[in-house]
């Protein structure tokens, strides 16, 4: 069964927030950035998921989850880019302004110039991807599709116009390209970023922007 | 504070944040005036003013200003008031 997510699933989405992220490493790219433990960066998930602000992929009002015996088994999140008036990167950015200190900040400042190198712009107008998740032991029946396919009925159901679905991705997740593909999405553009430093950050130095076209 | 003495200081930040020799804001500027001025740039200029002023943004601040005019007068009314 797929519904909304509510704030009963925040636990999860936090886990699903934080695989994504890893991109199937062990790497947290908040973490590295930040300097942070993965309990702070769970504490503060929790408070950012918690004021809910919709546009971006920190918000459970965003999110749809797939059950299975009354648990939580898979996540995706989506929105339509830009539809607040504000790009969502600015809301994200706002809101991580906002949750941590400005020092914290400050000292991350020139990791944050580095991981402009593979910045993709998301595109006003498209429905935007995040956060696919899956519990390990779920894997293999299409979930995540399911999810993305919910999202765009959702979506078109109340009334929303958009010709596109865009995900982004760190390129070494293979299976993650291949979901998508078989998904009908296929590879708009690659980033790639010159700084070695990179993988300090991020486990993999290409970004990738998938994307869907949706026929009315 | 003076509303030019603010943007003279606001001025000063944003150059070093965006490493340009002169930057000029006007109460209208956004993001989209500024070359260098994206998501994560955004973070380290508000995370930056906060340290200058001695100031922190409330969450529905941050999230209301449309332009740099909107962040000036918060920060004129957070200097007021304390």
């Amino acid at each position: 069964m797929i519904r909304k997510a509510t704030l009963a699933d925040k636990d999860f989405l936090i886990t699903a927030i934080i695989e994504a992220e890893k991109s199937g490493s062990d790497q947290i790219s908040y973490c590295s950035i930040f300097s942070i433990s993965e309990t702070q960066l769970r504490e503060m998930l929790s408070n950012i998921l918690d004021e809910d602000v919709q546009g971006q992929e920190l918000c459970i009002s965003d999110f749809l989850v797939a059950e299975e015996a009354g648990e939580p088994v898979a996540a995706c999140c989506a929105w339509i880019e830009n539809e607040t008036g504000m790009a969502s990167s600015l809301i994200k950015g706002n809101l991580l302004t906002y949750f941590m200190d400005s020092e914290t900040l400050l000292n991350a400042a020139p990791l944050l110039r580095l991981m402009n190198e593979i910045n993709i712009h998301r595109e006003p107008g498209t429905l935007q991807i995040e956060a696919v998740y899956t519990r390990s032991d779920m894997r293999g029946k299409g979930l995540g599709t399911d999810l993305i396919n919910e999202h765009i009925a959702c979506s078109q159901a109340t009334g929303k116009k958009f010709s596109k679905v865009q995900v982004q991705l760190l390129g070494n997740n293979k299976n993650a390209v291949k979901a998508y593909e078989k998904a009908k999405f296929i590879l708009v553009e690659e980033k790639t970023a010159v700084n070695p430093d990179i993988f300090k950050l991020l486990p993999y130095g290409t970004k990738l922007l998938m994307e869907r076209k949706l026929n009315y | 504070m003076e509303e030019k003495e603010l943007y003279t200081e606001l001025n000063q930040i944003f150059a070093a944040v965006l490493k340009k020799d002169k930057v000029e804001l006007e109460p209208t500027t956004t993001a989209a005036d500024i070359s260098g001025w994206d998501s994560l740039t955004h973070m380290i200029l508000m995370g930056s003013v906060e340290k200058h002023f001695s100031i922190k943004f409330k969450l529905m601040e941050i999230m209301k200003f449309a332009n740099v005019g909107d962040m000036a007068t918060c920060v004129q009314k957070k200097l007021a008031n304390k």
